[in-house]
């Protein structure tokens, strides 16, 4: 049979074979993938989303509705009336909760039933019964729920890089993307098509340093892994390293860094969660870093944020067809293998080693709590954030070797520097990895 | 009548003429974020970005007749994906004329604009010499 993969004009016999990949991308209730992902805080829309009425939405699978009572207050609740079944989306939002259309049955933002107007006075129906409700959050912009176990709520995620720097804005963005998580995850995890896609074979989209084929690795993080690329370009040695928190959370740098002066900066240009809808639908989700940074190499307009937004070509739908076939982006290598990949007819190389990584980390947390097990959380620092790790290192460096496996070595090294130093504030990891990573591309080069 | 064509050597950037003069009216019909010079190149990503795009296609032809925006006397917009990108085109054209002069608008969903632009206009001008 390996006789007849290598043969010109084989496709009879390599035809796709269907898979049901189950475990790592069905995501409803009770399936051991959406049981995982219910365990952690999830965004799903924009505060800007919710406005008077209510909006009918899905999440993980689930159809709910989120709306806002008269009280200001947010509520994400089952979106059919525990009653006679009504979408809630035509519900009436209350001084509290929201009454169904239909006989008014008024539902605080927990579930609790406040009240059954069409019952007898003495009717005590309402105490048997809630509506299915979730807790929310509105942070900067975005709105999470958590749909697991309310004994298991987890601390809410507040990555210290939100505040760093101290003037750093936080723009939220949405797009929708009509394919599983995991392509979105496997996506940040492959950090060769970066070159590829986005400066060697799709049009230059990246800054031209993308064009230098880098060294390659994925170091472990607390919480998931670095995926890492790192390049000579001239005179300076250029580590971009973007970080894959488990389950579905991606700190990146940008990729418009022209390389002409050092930098040691732990200030990514995107937070994103890769939030699945359904099994078919997702959202990238989360925030653009506005801060000075960021703006020196690129331009960030709040315009250019939002949903269905990205202050980058090609993440959303909204290019026409022939120019993203001349021009492909983010978008159409996410969405084009299908909504769920089918992965049997994959044939992975040495560079989708974080692409396995990540399936191999996911799979083994669904395991965990399939068996019972509670799955690594966001850890808060004593200063209640959650220490975030993605970030980019120009350092000077012309007399570096023409060394490959050197390169490699500097830039896990370099890397390691700022995960090591997780007790530190941003801007004091800042300062001191640059101590560290000057004193080891001497000892490097030295040796 | 008049017919005006700015660019003979780039066609395509419009269906017809870039703009018609019939007695004291314009016509500019199917003006889209198509580059007027370059028909061929990319159209922008985002719909506020094709809106901008094309009026400023719209400020070439106006320029051209010596004209400006205050001779538009109404726009007709056709977008698609309409409830979604509505909200979006609508601030950017009237961002594009003087507060208190808008011209007439009307906006229309449709199934699809030429090269997959997500947004087209329709334009009548009032022209006094």
């Amino acid at each position: 049979m390996s006789e007849v993969k290598t043969k010109p004009y084989n496709g009879y016999y390599l035809k796709p074979v269907p898979e049901d990949d189950f475990l790592l991308t069905k995501v409803g209730p009770g399936t051991p993938c959406g049981e995982y992902l219910r365990r952690y805080w999830q965004p799903f829309l924009l505060s800007s989303e919710v406005k008077d009425l209510p909006l009918a939405t899905k999440l993980l699978g689930e159809e709910l509705v989120v709306f806002r009572d008269k009280s200001e207050r947010l509520g994400l609740l089952h979106k059919y009336c525990a009653h006679r079944g009504v979408s809630l989306e035509f519900g009436i939002p209350a001084e509290k909760g929201i009454k169904c259309c239909y006989h008014g049955w008024n539902f605080d933002i927990d579930g609790t039933i406040l009240d059954t107007p069409a019952e007898p006075p003495n009717s005590r129906i309402k105490e048997n019964f809630s509506q299915g409700a979730y807790p929310v959050k509105e942070e900067n912009g975005l709105i999470f729920a958590y749909l697991g176990p309310p004994e298991y709520l987890p601390p809410f995620p507040h990555y210290d890089i939100w505040e760093h720097p101290a003037e750093n804005k936080l723009l939220p963005i949405r797009i929708n993307i009509p394919c599983n998580w995991l392509q979105i995850v496997e996506n940040g995890s492959d950090p060769i098509h970066n070159a590829y896609l986005h400066a060697i074979v799709a049009g230059q989209q990246f800054s031209k340093a993308f064009k230098v084929l880098p060294q390659l690795d994925f170091p472990m993080t607390p919480l998931g892994f670095l995926s890492m690329a790192t390049r000579k370009v001239g005179d300076y040695i250029f580590i971009r390293s973007s970080e894959i928190a488990l389950p579905n959370v991606g700190h990146f740098p940008n990729g418009s860094n022209g390389i002409s002066g050092e930098s040691f900066a732990l200030k990514p240009l995107a937070t994103r969660w890769a939030v699945a809808v359904d099994d078919h639908h997702s959202s990238f989700i989360g925030f653009i870093h506005k801060n000075e940074y960021n703006e020196s190499v690129m331009q960030i307009s709040p315009d250019e944020c939002g949903v269905d937004k990205f202050p980058f070509i090609g993440q959303t739908a909204d290019r026409p067809y022939a120019d993203r076939q001349r021009e492909p982006g983010d978008f159409d290598a996410l969405v084009s293998p299908g909504h769920i990949a089918n992965r049997k007819i994959e044939h992975l190389g040495t560079t989708d080693r974080g692409v396995s990584l990540a399936r191999r980390l996911i799979a083994k947390a669904i395991r965990a709590v399939e068996k019972g097990e509670i799955p690594e959380l966001p850890r808060l620092n004593p200063n209640g954030f959650v220490n975030s790790f993605a970030h980019e290192i120009v350092i000077k460096a012309p007399d570096f070797p023409d060394n490959p496996e050197k390169l490699a070595l500097f830039g896990r090294q370099a890397a390691m520097a700022f995960v090591e130093l997780s007790d530190l504030s941003p801007i004091d990891r800042e300062k001191k990895a640059e101590v560290i990573v000057r004193d080891i591309l001497k000892n490097i080069m030295s040796n | 009548m008049k017919y005006i064509n700015l660019n003979v050597n780039a066609p395509g950037a419009m269906a017809g003429s870039n703009l018609v003069i019939a007695g004291d009216w314009g016509y500019i019909t199917g003006i889209s974020p198509i580059d007027l010079e370059k028909p061929e190149s990319s159209l922008p990503e985002l719909v506020e970005a094709q809106t901008r795009k094309l009026l400023k296609n719209l400020d070439q032809i106006l320029d051209y007749e010596k004209l400006n925006k205050s001779s538009v006397v109404s726009i007709r917009v056709n977008i698609i994906n309409f409830d979604r990108l509505y909200d979006r085109v609508l601030p950017v054209i009237q961002d594009y004329f003087a507060p208190g002069k808008y011209p007439g608008i009307s906006c229309n969903g449709v199934l699809a604009n030429r090269r997959g632009a997500q947004v087209e206009m329709d334009l009548i001008l009032y022209i006094s010499n």
